[in-house]
């Protein structure tokens, strides 16, 4: 004799009544764990919001209740011992799905015909019908609270940012446009407006799209500005490197014929070259060759003519000093607007590619400047020359040259940007060294009244901020 | 021209018998029990305990300070049954031969001799071993072979005791000097071991009032013709495999060396119940299940049992002596599991 049907029945309603309000509780702490997820990821780098989409974690964790609630009571066994132990039914439903099929006893059948008519007349949901677990479902308000207010924060913070964000995006977008009609002509351009672009899309999760636009246009800068020339003991560790495979080439190294050298260098395959440059750069210890020998593909021979001191086929480089230079006056017209409390009217388009006349705030401090506002930690910034004075290795503190008609001795205060990035004195404390000196010679030396106070006021301009 | 009964008909009358069978050992249960509570006041739960050690088969250890009516529970009942109750009172003097009879030597009227059986007071149909511990070990055994086995031998002749049997032996647990506690082997036959407690204020008021007049309470005799018929019944009651293994989980959980076993078991205990502790509880718990209507046992009534059934099988070790830990604790610790 099968199990009988009426209990089946009342099995199915139990299973179902149990399901649900299992379901109610797994999903009350499946939600509760994926708001913590989510408030955690929220309060967390941008990268990890984007990877946690609140739908698909409220939907998953839905489905992780229903699975384990469904998985919860699958045995008609277990439900039977629940429905037993909420009904007080004495193990009825247990023995009537218990009781072998083969036992026929006359006491088995009383049993079986007692279970089920006890469970006809059992009204289940009496028993089992599910309440919401409110005392468990309050705890989802804590991170319902975390989540709004952190979510108010960002629409605040955002609503802040948004002059901000739209004048970076707009600086990003026209050095994008001068790229991309560069690109014409070098398409090395081309990779400089696809960064560019990123740039300007990765601008909307910033918390600091300014100094984000100000900062990816320094790499660039940094990336695009001349190099300085080889060093005569570069060029003879360069040219011992490929003096085997190119004798011609390593003659005309250690010869000093640039030009001829920078022609057979763009004829040559980039990986050969750059193994050259790191075996140059081994034997000297040299850091700058290594970074040379690290750039990727062609930037190898480009960067490598540049510094051969070339010009025709790698012409290109006034194209380059020409984005350097409308790079920085972008940057000083954004700066300089953001310094007389214009911040977020962005750079005027009609000021591309033309010097404006510096103002006199930026006659009194250059932006940029160290110590400055807008110091992004690098020596080339604004205000400076458009060739950054960068030394030699070998003659890192002075720089040899000429003046008029005598040579020059010159001292070089370092800063990060050059081939050493990191700046071996605190600005600060070497301006206090040097301020005493500079203001005895400003007073002492012969130097002409009307230009006294000039100098006077460029080294108040570049006394360090309080 | 008379029709057979069809099949279906044939299974309405077994069921209709079943259900009045049924109802007979309801009404005899709850008739012994009005009838023994004319004499006994409160004590009802040892009653009962007493009525389902009766009608399980089994027999039955009380325990109880002197005067609180261990003797006079065990007349009533022989009495409200109408059985023939046997009284030995158990000293140390007491042989053997006293207590299951002994072959006497007789002489017909040929002058012819020879041995003839005269029964002892063991051959009677409810038993009362009165301070059963008083008596010596050998004398106690003497109980053994007849409460297990239904039989006494005797000179390699075996003498069935009439049915029903049933022994309900007292013990006193104070004043133990001079006694001799029950052997293990004769506790776990034993189906329950009752403890007799001191009556209430009320209780003591009916007391009086029923024992210091003239006139104490006269009680019936419930006939009882059917009383195999019923006790086949209590043990045709089914159990499902998942409610016997309440059973098992609570013996097991008496085994200090068994993996369910409770900690204080673990601990305390050296031996744990027996399979005979399972069988009294499979059995008390079917004759609840009758009481309340029931054809099949339910894990309550199981629990129900537990500790009349268990607390005299276990056997617990000096440091649970010396800790005070009594059978009954462990017994709890072990209802309290998960069912």
């Amino acid at each position: 004799m099968a199990v009988d049907g009426i209990v089946l029945r009342q099995l199915r309603e139990a299973r179902r009544w149990l399901t649900l309000q299992q379901f109610l509780e797994y999903a009350v702490w499946t939600l509760l764990a994926a708001l913590g997820v989510l408030v955690i990821s929220r309060m967390g780098p941008p990268q990890a919001q984007a990877s946690v989409p609140v739908s698909a974690t409220i939907v998953i964790s839905i489905a992780l209740a229903f699975a384990g609630a469904f998985w919860r009571w699958k045995s008609a066994r277990v439900v039977a011992r629940e429905l037993d132990t909420r009904a007080r039914t004495k193990d009825r439903f247990l023995t009537a799905l218990d009781l072998p099929t083969s036992d026929e006893s006359l006491l088995s059948d009383a049993a079986r015909r007692e279970t089920s008519s006890f469970a006809a007349r059992l009204r289940v949901g009496d028993y089992l019908r599910p309440r919401l677990p409110w005392r468990n479902a309050l705890w989802l308000l804590l991170p319902l609270a975390a989540l709004g207010l952190i979510e108010g924060l960002k629409d605040w913070r955002a609503a802040q940012l948004a002059p901000e964000l739209a004048s970076a995006r707009q600086l990003l977008e026209q050095a994008r446009n001068v790229a991309e009609r560069k690109a014409e002509v070098d398409k090395e351009f081309k990779q400089v407006a696809e960064k560019l672009k990123e740039a300007e899309q990765e601008l909307a999760e910033s918390s600091e799209p300014l100094r984000e636009a100000l900062r990816t246009l320094a790499e660039l800068e940094e990336r695009l500005s001349r190099p300085s020339e080889l060093s005569g003991a570069e060029k003879s560790a360069l040219a011992d490197a490929l003096a085997q495979n190119h004798a011609e080439l390593a003659s005309d190294l250690r010869a000093g014929r640039n030009a001829e050298a920078a022609r057979t260098v763009a004829q040559l395959d980039p990986a050969e070259l750059a193994k050259a440059l790191e075996q140059a750069a081994r034997h000297l210890e040299s850091r700058r060759l290594r970074e040379l020998a690290a750039e990727e593909g062609q930037m190898v021979q480009v960067q490598l003519g540049v510094m051969l001191g070339t010009s025709g086929e790698f012409g290109k480089q006034d194209g380059r000093r020409q984005f350097v230079a409308t790079l920085r006056e972008m940057k000083t017209g954004l700066t300089s607007t953001a310094r007389d409390g214009q911040k977020g009217a962005g750079f005027n388009p009609s000021q591309r590619g033309e010097k404006s006349p510096p103002s006199g705030a930026e006659q009194s401090q250059p932006a940029g400047a160290p110590g400055s506002e807008m110091d992004l930690g690098r020596g080339s910034d604004l205000g400076e020359e458009a060739e950054p004075l960068v030394a030699q290795e070998g003659s890192e503190d002075f720089l040899q040259g000429e003046i008029g008609d005598g040579a020059s001795l010159v001292q070089l205060f370092r800063a990060a940007g050059g081939d050493d990035p990191q700046a071996r004195r605190a600005y600060r404390s070497a301006y206090q060294v040097a301020a005493p000196a500079a203001l005895d010679a400003v007073n002492q030396e012969n130097i002409p009244a009307g230009s006294r106070l000039l100098v006077r006021r460029y080294f108040e301009s570049i006394r360090p901020k309080e | 021209m008379p029709v057979a009964p069809s099949s279906s008909q044939i299974s309405e009358s077994a069921n209709e018998d079943l259900e009045n069978r049924a109802a007979e050992f309801r009404e005899a249960f709850e008739r012994l029990r009005t009838e023994m509570g004319k004499i006994l006041v409160g004590q009802e739960d040892v009653i009962r305990s007493v009525l389902t050690a009766f009608f399980a088969e089994g027999h039955a250890l009380l325990e109880g300070a002197p005067g609180l009516g261990k003797t006079a529970i065990v007349r009533t009942l022989a009495a409200a049954a109408g059985l023939r109750f046997s009284r030995i009172q158990f000293t140390p003097d007491l042989m053997p031969s006293d207590i299951i009879g002994t072959n006497l030597i007789i002489e017909d009227q040929h002058g012819t001799k020879r041995f003839q059986f005269e029964p002892g007071p063991i051959f009677a149909n409810i038993i009362l071993a009165d301070e059963v511990n008083r008596a010596t070990p050998k004398t106690q055994s003497a109980l053994l072979e007849a409460m297990q086995e239904r039989q006494v031998t005797i000179a390699g002749q075996q003498h069935r005791m009439p049915r029903p049997f049933l022994v309900l032996a007292t013990q006193n647990p104070i004043e133990m000097e001079g006694t001799y506690p029950l052997p293990e082997a004769q506790l776990d036959r034993f189906l329950l071991k009752l403890n007799v407690q001191y009556p209430g204020a009320d209780e003591l008021h009916e007391i009086l009032n029923r024992t210091t007049r003239e006139h104490f309470p006269v009680i019936s005799t419930v006939p009882l013709e059917n009383l195999e018929s019923l006790r086949e019944l209590v043990r045709a009651v089914p159990v499902v495999r998942e409610i016997e293994a309440r059973a098992v989980q609570l013996v097991l959980a008496t085994h200090p060396e068994h993996s369910e076993a409770v900690p204080l078991a673990r601990k305390f205990v050296r031996y744990g119940a027996s399979p005979r502790g399972a069988q009294a509880l499979i059995l008390c718990a079917k004759v609840s299940a009758l009481l309340d209507g029931r054809y099949h046992v339910a894990k309550e009534d199981i629990d129900m049992w537990a500790l009349p059934a268990l607390r005299h099988r276990l056997i617990i070790n000096f440091e649970g002596e010396a800790e005070g830990i009594t059978a009954e604790r462990v017994v709890a610790e072990a209802l309290a599991l998960p069912k």
